[in-house]
């Protein structure tokens, strides 16, 4: 036997590689769905932050980061291992009934995200004077071609290609000279103004982080990709790397409009305007660099969305399909198809009330929340269902805490849209 | 005939007409050649479960059960391992559908009364059953979506907890289908549960199986497979499937497994593992009918008689020297025709096509078109033969999705 370990065991060099293409393998799953978050609405968020209260909101990112960690790890341990989705398993464990009402309001929930996400690459088109009424469906045409030819590979390549052209907005952010003490000034120390308007913004910040149809995504992605419950610690360093990425995006973003627009006392209502804003003072550059962030965001963020109502439904009821077996999931398409296009043609109705719908959205996903999260912390603490990897009392704890914070900041969130003046 | 969702909550009335509680699940018993039979059902009392033997049972039906006793409930029911709860174990649950060779989800479940006894008959996965357990199959609109019944008899469960009954009958009903449809179900299936479902089969069918789960989903999951079933499943498969498998493996399985599989085995496997899958090297098998060119007729047959067993379509063998370097092929033809006497080097095809280790598979698929040959032969450098290609192997590579 020594002589077959000589001839074939691999030296240091080639361990260190296996090791290396086994992270390779893991990673994707949490840093698509970490930036994904980052879609169309979150830019705006955050380069409103930024452009009303400067530097002051960058220690709420750390409060992100945290919270973004813990729940999506949650998916991710509940997906490598028991190798289900989210909807399959609170079928099989709880009832039809509850599946239903989830499903429901994250697919209604989620229509509108991908209306979001379209109407961020309206204002791209509009930026450069691009008729909407072409860029739009071309948009839709190409990101349905994509899911629907390309592979499971190409898809997640793509994917991943995407969140890494994130780092338009650290160049727009490094372009636009800000104030580095101030910026770590911003994160170290809490600072808050007490009106409403920061408060409002600070809630919007948290309460858009943790997404419905996110835990949907990071767990179906993880048992499609086929990670398994022993890779878990690479899970979590995919996961901790997107809560990073997801955060320093933004800080960015937020810094990018802090040093600029802030200072110059511009406020501004959505990204679109933000990358117009900014010319005059980080330079052209900066604002091509905004406005094609922008776009590259609502792809990542539209393809994401439609793609997890399509997993949700068909999963749920028994319609099962995976993106690399097209042949056995005519729903699957036809749900992606129809996430699609409604929502861009939806988009090209003058006058539509966008404002209204995505609030809409968030409320629906406010609504879902807590009952997904109940659901989860109960499967999570199954011994049977999680064997070795049940929950603890401390992880338990963190979870009980983390998911009450998210569902508080959510229900905040709609109630202060709503009756603005009780803030 | 009774909907098992309907029973669900159903209240249950004892002798005395008292309400006891309202039915949870029911326990059926898998029987062999027969639908499973309906021994007992289950309420809550006090947080508790508690089993009431059929025997007890009056009537079952919608508007509620009656008892023909009080207090016969059971709360430490002794199951039988060929016993299983339809709301546990079935309901919402996946299962196989062998007879339409894919994996659905129970939406729920048929019962019918045969001679006094209720059975579960059928597995109905239709939306149909969807929209009546949420009530709304009485809307007008929903009330033309159709019931599709699957027969118990076609249907095999994807997970525990299986008796050892359950598991046979189970595993039966799956071993009658072809190994290409059981790969493809498993394809529909986590890796969790395909890579039991695989272990549970025996290792011929495994090996046969495996070798036709498309390539990406197959690395996934031979990963999964303990190295003790996979090193038996490998033993079952031709060798340049078992390279393809050890290929794929991480450096911690593949050492696992070579241990398993012996020195000599490993060695050759460890060889023909190196070779880029699109080259002629990854593709070829080194199962093949070697001859040495001073044998008669006679002897090379009554060798290929003896091992012709191992290896799975014949089409040619390949004639060496006594360093194994190529120097002819015989067609089984041309050596079922020649006269006994005859020696080997005289039959011999001495001019034929021959592709190298390094030769890219689109190259080999070209030559073998191109000359209509059913197999060809790979060689080294030193015209020493290393394995051979069949047209199977060039159809596996032009159509992996098969």
């Amino acid at each position: 036997m020594d002589t077959l370990e000589k001839t074939i065991k691999p030296g240091r060099f080639q361990t260190a590689k296996i090791k290396w293409l086994l992270i390779l393998s893991v990673i994707g799953p949490g840093i698509i769905t970490g930036t994904a978050d980052n879609d169309a609405g979150g830019i705006t968020t955050y380069a409103v932050a930024g452009a009303s209260f400067g530097y002051k909101m960058l220690w709420i990112l750390v409060i992100i980061a945290v919270i973004l960690g813990i729940t999506q790890e949650m998916g991710a341990r509940l997906g490598l291992v028991t190798g289900k989705g989210l909807a399959a398993l609170i079928r099989e464990n709880f009832s039809l009934k509850v599946t239903t009402f989830v499903v429901i309001v994250t697919f209604a929930a989620n229509w509108a995200n991908v209306l979001a996400d379209f109407a961020g690459i309206a204002s791209v088109a509009d930026i450069y004077g691009f008729p909407r009424w072409i860029a739009v469906p071309v948009v839709a045409v190409i990101i349905w071609f994509i899911v629907y030819k390309g592979s499971f590979k190409l898809v997640q390549k793509i994917f991943l290609t995407s969140a890494v052209l994130f780092l338009a907005y650290v160049v727009a952010g490094l372009m636009a000279h800000p104030s580095w003490n101030e910026a770590v000034q911003g994160i170290i120390k809490p600072a808050a103004d007490m009106n409403p308007a920061f408060f409002y913004t600070a809630v919007a910040m948290i309460g858009t982080t943790v997404t419905a149809w996110g835990q949907f995504f990071v767990q179906s992605y993880y048992v499609d990709k086929g990670v398994s419950a022993e890779h878990m610690k690479y899970a979590r360093w995919d996961i901790i790397a997107a809560a990073f990425w997801t955060s320093i995006v933004a800080f960015f973003i937020i810094i990018a409009t802090a040093a600029t627009l802030h200072v110059a006392g511009i406020t501004i209502q959505d990204a679109g305007q933000a990358a117009l804003a900014l010319e005059p003072f980080a330079g052209v550059f900066a604002k091509h660099l905004f406005a094609w962030g922008l776009l590259n965001a609502s792809l990542l963020g539209l393809a994401v969305v439609a793609m997890t109502s399509s997993y949700l439904v068909t999963e749920a009821f028994g319609w099962e399909g995976r993106v690399d077996l097209k042949k056995e999931s005519p729903v699957f398409y036809g749900l992606f198809t129809f996430c699609v296009f409604s929502t861009a043609a939806a988009i090209l109705i003058p006058g539509l009330p966008l404002v209204q719908i995505i609030v809409g959205s968030q409320m629906l996903n406010t609504f879902v929340l807590p009952v997904l999260f109940i659901a989860i912390l109960a499967l999570l603490n199954k011994k049977k269902l999680m064997g070795k990897h049940v929950n603890s009392l401390a992880g338990n704890i963190v979870s009980w805490m983390s998911v009450a914070f998210i569902v508080v900041m959510a229900s905040l969130l709609v109630v202060m849209t709503f009756f603005p003046g009780t803030s | 005939m009774i909907f098992f969702s309907q029973l669900l909550n159903v209240p249950i009335v004892d002798s005395r007409q008292e309400g006891i509680g309202r039915l949870k699940d029911v326990i059926v018993r898998i029987r062999e050649g027969g639908y499973p039979e309906v021994c007992a059902i289950t309420f809550k009392r006090k947080g508790v479960s508690v089993v009431i033997p059929y025997q007890y049972i009056e009537n079952l039906g919608y508007g509620e059960i009656t008892l023909k006793k009080s207090d016969c409930g059971v709360e430490d029911y002794d199951y039988a391992n060929n016993e299983i709860l339809l709301a546990r174990d079935l309901l919402d649950q996946q299962i196989f559908d062998v007879a339409g060779i894919r994996v659905v989800r129970v939406n729920d479940l048929e019962l019918v009364k045969i001679e006094e006894k209720f059975s579960l008959v059928g597995i109905d996965v239709s939306n149909r059953a969807l929209l009546r357990r949420l009530g709304l199959s009485n809307m007008p609109i929903l009330r033309r979506a159709r019931t599709k019944m699957i027969d118990w008899n076609n249907v095999s469960l994807v997970k525990g907890p299986v008796g050892n009954l359950q598991l046979k009958t189970s595993k039966e009903k799956l071993e009658r289908l072809h190994p290409a449809d059981i790969a493809n179900l498993i394809e529909n299936l986590n890796f969790q549960e395909s890579s039991k479902l695989v272990q549970s089969l025996d290792e011929e069918t495994a090996a046969e199986v495996l070798e036709e789960v498309e390539p990406e989903y197959k690395d996934a999951l031979i990963e999964r497979i303990n190295p003790k079933n996979l090193a038996e499943i490998v033993e079952e498969m031709s060798t340049n499937e078992a390279a393809d498998v050890i290929q794929a493996l991480s450096a911690h399985k593949k050492m696992q497994l070579y241990r398993r599989l012996g020195v000599r085995k490993a060695k050759v496997l460890h060889k023909l593992s190196k070779y880029g899958a699109d080259t002629a090297g990854g593709m070829m098998s080194s199962d093949f009918m070697m001859v040495y060119k001073d044998m008669s007729v006679n002897q090379a047959t009554r060798q290929i008689q003896k091992s012709s067993q191992e290896f799975g379509s014949v089409y040619h063998v390949f004639i060496v020297d006594d360093e194994k370097r190529l120097e002819g092929i015989v067609s089984i033809r041309t050596l079922l025709l020649a006269k006994h006497r005859q020696k080997i080097a005289d039959i011999m095809a001495k001019v034929y096509r021959t592709v190298r280790v390094h030769t890219k598979a689109e190259e080999v698929a070209k030559v073998m078109t191109k000359y209509n040959l059913m197999s060809i032969a790979v060689i080294d450098k030193n015209k020493v033969i290393r394995g051979i290609i069949t047209v199977d192997d060039i159809l596996r590579y032009l159509v992996p999705d098969a």
